[in-house]
């Protein structure tokens, strides 16, 4: 080869790779470029969307409750009105259907509060057993309504503890009330167990049923919205709120929950450890 | 002497040549001005750029007064490089596998520099080692570069120093690679009209070299929003 020739190649060779450098370091910075923008535009679409999600909730509390409010008053009234034995039956169904559906509002909304973290605890001191007496009475009559069992057993609460007993109750409530609307035959056992030690009391409640039981992927009911069975030919209606939002509380009282499959049927618990107080501190 | 050797020479001495202070120009101007970037590695990266200006001045002058400085290269070139990479090295985290894969280039350097050297004898460039460098750059700085694409952050890459820092010697690694395995070849058989021209193109690579590590102390500190 002549020498011209090799020199021309030799720059030739050298001007062809700076250049392919040169390009490959523009790709570099511009695909970078375009994945920083891409995550910003993403990060204000969030921050929109989370915007649009606070204002429906500030909407919702007026929007959604305060009319439910002033239908079921209303219906109060109407039941008090002397009405025919026709008219009182349609008031009822109006009163439960008012009842079922403020329930599914609040729980929408102590969802939304959950998910941004507004939802606070207002612990007191509280002699649990009370509630538990409370919710063994509503549920057992609802539990005896569709022929199933009830049974309820909790220990004698000598001591307060110091909880927001609304929401716990508010809790067990939602895990009673899957247990009886996902079991068609057989019966329900509500039991609480309470381990007081140094002023701390360990409680643990459980809720078992003979149910149709849990399905093989159930962690995911824990997500908001979630179902079962998903299909419009299902047994039961609802929005899959209640589970999260147990999940939510109690991950806020610092608790536990779980579940389990049984042969027949489902354990579902929720463990959770309280302060307690001598009696006398209830005043 | 042919007239291409003389204007190769005066665009060599008069132009290109005075490039190798672009990047202590930088590093200067960004102490008088202020409000630039000054990553942890920076101080070390001034010491080794000052040192290699230094050595290239040396090899100038002994070049000017028609002495063989081929061996000052043979002796200075591999403690830059080990500089450079100790810099690279700096640039990212520590952990035990970059220790080794930097360590073991370094090694490989070495070894490069010292069978280079009985290769090609004290009166010509020591190929091995230089063609060994490059390829160092080019590798460690293309899988430095990619890292730092898929690296989750929000700062443009062309506001880091560190993005200059590897470019530069990405562009060096791969703008001398074919130079630096075949300049013997050329001192043999290129006729003294023609010889100088593959360094003037040389000189044209470690000028865009410079500029890029200059860059490299002139980036912005980031400004809040």
């Amino acid at each position: 080869m002549q020498e011209p020739h090799l020199v021309l190649i030799f720059f030739l060779t050298t001007v062809v790779v700076v250049m392919l450098c040169w390009l490959a370091l523009f790709s570099l910075v511009h695909a970078k470029g375009r994945i920083i923008r891409t995550q910003r535009e993403m990060l204000e679409a969030e921050r929109r969307l989370r915007l649009k999600h606070d204002a429906f909730t500030q909407n919702a509390h007026h929007e959604l409750r305060t009319p439910l409010q002033v239908i079921s008053g209303n219906l109060e009234m109407l039941r008090l009105m002397d009405p025919s034995p026709d008219q009182e039956k349609v008031i009822a169904q109006a009163i439960g259907a008012t009842q079922r559906l403020t329930t599914l509002v609040q729980r929408l909304l102590d969802l939304a509060a959950l998910a941004d973290g507004t939802l606070k605890l207002h612990p007191a001191l509280t002699n649990l057993g009370t509630h538990f007496a409370v919710l063994a009475r509503d549920f057992g009559q609802s539990a005896l309504a569709k022929g199933l069992g009830f049974e309820a057993r909790w220990p004698p609460m000598d001591r307060p503890v110091l909880c927001d007993a609304q929401r716990l109750e508010q809790i067990v409530a939602c895990l009673l009330d899957n247990a009886v609307a996902f079991t068609p035959r057989g019966s329900i056992h509500f039991r609480v167990e309470g381990t007081v030690h140094a002023e701390r009391c360990a409680l643990r409640i459980e809720v078992e049923d003979t149910g149709i039981g849990l399905p093989d992927d159930w962690a995911r009911l824990l997500q908001p919205f979630e179902q079962g069975d998903a299909s419009l030919t299902r047994a039961r209606c609802g929005l899959g709120v209640g589970l999260p939002m147990v999940a939510g509380l109690v991950a806020l009282m610092h608790g536990r929950l779980g579940f389990e499959r049984l042969p027949i049927g489902t354990l579902a618990w929720v463990e959770v450890d309280l302060e307690t107080r001598s009696t006398e501190a209830l005043g | 002497m042919p007239k291409s050797f003389l204007i190769c020479q005066f665009i060599l001495n008069n132009v290109l040549d005075p490039l190798v202070l672009l990047p202590m120009l930088g590093f200067a101007w960004s102490r008088i001005r202020g409000g630039f970037e000054r990553p942890r590695w920076i101080g070390p990266f001034v010491m080794v750029v000052a040192f290699d200006l230094l050595q290239g001045i040396v090899f100038t002058a002994m070049a000017y007064r028609h002495l063989n400085n081929q061996w000052f290269r043979h002796v200075f070139d591999p403690l830059v490089f080990l500089g450079i990479l100790w810099i690279l090295f700096l640039t990212q985290p520590s952990s035990r596998r970059r220790r080794w894969q930097y360590f073991s280039c370094g090694a490989v350097g070495i070894v490069a520099a010292v069978v280079g050297f009985s290769l090609n004898t004290m009166h010509f460039r020591n190929a091995l080692f230089t063609s060994v460098m490059s390829l160092a750059f080019l590798t460690f700085c293309t899988f430095e570069l990619r890292r730092m694409l898929l690296l989750d952050d929000a700062i443009p890459l062309e506001r880091q120093p560190v993005f200059w820092l590897y470019t530069g010697l990405l562009i060096l690694g791969s703008g001398t690679l074919i130079f630096n395995a075949i300049s013997n070849y050329f001192l043999h058989v290129l006729p003294k009209s023609l010889i100088l021209i593959p360094w003037v193109v040389m000189s044209c690579v470690y000028s865009i070299h410079y500029v890029f590590i200059a860059k490299v102390f002139l980036c912005r500190n980031p400004t809040s929003s």
